[in-house]
């Protein structure tokens, strides 16, 4: 495999995991500042 | 906040452990990538080369559409970033099919890719609950004809919305270069006019298969165990590569058709994916594309109730204007709520025009105000 196919691949599962928090975050503020 | 902080630095620390994890799989990645390679360019018989060119090109261009369907069922703003699946899907293609000389091939990423995928946007869909994803329920950018769906007043509002499309921007593009890869091999094996005529030939044939089995209402498991089953027929012949691939397999497939909401039945209809269920007042609600889509209203019971008149007002508008009106026809009929409205007023002909059958169907059975003759039309 190679070096640059791995840190994509890396990359996106970390991104993945991620996303959740992301999200739960940006969430809570919408809901703060936007829809209070 | 430091909660926030902390959860970053494990999945910091997850995607270190993960890198060098790849890093030690390296050797076996890079035999099976070789093995791969090999089985495509001289194992698969010369005999066969058109028929896999066919099969290649058919299982592209029909698990790229499977993609946008699916996608664009799970998130609302998917249905409004169509383009971006597409778009995705192209740019694995275009990548793989341009490294269809290289002697090593990744065919057995797609398989983790799509599963991982499904896992990930799955569990943000119905894993999480709906406070910790109503940022994913605003639309980034100001449309005209957004369905309903809130629009953010300023650009970094959406910014968490960007962030999940290019995320799965990229799990997509990643899962699909293996696949152009594929086809550019056994493309390769043929001259370029040959060759191109088979790949017209399957591409057709992939988007007729969607085609037919959209046509049948059937389930994205469906879909995906036709695409996965002509990928693993691409496997190099190596059973420990085959029994790791059919497992993938099978899990995307589970999660596929885990029962996420089970108090909403999912009906895939040709045009799009309905779920339907009951709301707090008992009343039929579809939701399409995960939105909210139309609720079947019974003013037959309770119609005096304040909120349920100003509804049925509302549909009875254009009645009030024309009184008897002689021919009523209802562009978007849904499942009916107008055409109800139209023999209310009195109309002595209405012609309902819906393009989805699966809509015209629950009208049909769930709305009890509306004679079923009148539903019956051609769909």
């Amino acid at each position: 495999m190679g070096r640059s196919l791995r840190s994509l691949v890396t990359l996106a599962v970390a991104e993945s995991i991620l996303a959740p928090l992301v999200t739960g975050l940006a969430s809570r503020y919408v809901q703060d500042r936007i829809f209070p | 906040m430091p909660g926030s902080a902390l959860i970053a630095l494990g999945i910091l620390g997850v995607a270190l452990w993960f890198n060098q994890r790849l890093r030690r799989w390296d050797g076996a990645l890079d035999r099976a990538a070789a093995e791969q390679a090999t089985f495509l360019t001289e194992g698969l018989s010369d005999r066969w080369v058109g028929v896999a060119i066919v099969i290649s090109a058919a299982l592209s261009l029909f698990l790229e559409l499977a993609m946008i369907r699916w996608q664009a069922a799970v998130f609302p703003f998917f249905a409004f970033y169509k383009n971006l699946s597409l778009l995705s899907c192209f740019a694995g293609l275009g990548l793989g099919d341009s490294l269809g000389n290289r002697n090593r091939s990744h065919l057995f990423l797609t398989l983790p890719l799509l599963c991982w995928q499904f896992r990930f946007m799955t569990w943000m869909r119905y894993g999480m609950s709906p406070d910790q994803t109503s940022s994913l329920f605003v639309l980034p950018f100001r449309e005209q004809l957004n369905m309903g769906v809130s629009s953010v007043s300023h650009l970094y509002y959406g910014l968490q919305t960007y962030y999940v499309l290019a995320v799965v921007f990229l799990l997509t593009a990643l899962a699909f270069v293996p696949v152009g890869q594929l086809c550019g091999y056994v493309m390769k094996r043929r001259s370029k006019l040959t060759g191109y005529g088979f790949n017209l030939l399957g591409s057709l044939a992939g988007v007729l298969l969607m085609f037919v089995v959209s046509a049948f209402w059937t389930l994205p498991a469906i879909w995906f165990m036709l695409a996965f089953a002509s990928l693993l027929a691409f496997y190099a012949r190596r059973q420990s590569t085959l029994l790791v691939g059919a497992g993938f397999a099978v899990l995307a497939l589970v999660i596929l058709e885990w029962p996420a909401a089970p108090a909403f039945q999912r009906i895939y209809s040709p045009y799009q994916r309905l779920e339907v269920g009951r709301d707090g007042q008992g009343q039929m609600e579809i939701r399409a594309a995960g939105h909210y889509y139309q609720r079947v209203h019974d003013f037959s019971n309770g119609a005096d109730r304040p909120a349920l008149r100003m509804i049925k007002e509302y549909y009875e508008l254009p009645y009030q204007l024309i009184q008897h009106p002689k021919d009523v026809a209802v562009v978007g009929a849904g499942t009916g709520n107008d055409v109800a409205a139209a023999l209310r007023g009195n109309a002595e002909h209405v012609d309902a025009i819906e393009i989805d059958p699966a809509i015209l169907m629950l009208g049909a059975t769930g709305i009890l105000n509306i004679p079923t003759a009148i539903l019956g039309c051609e769909p």
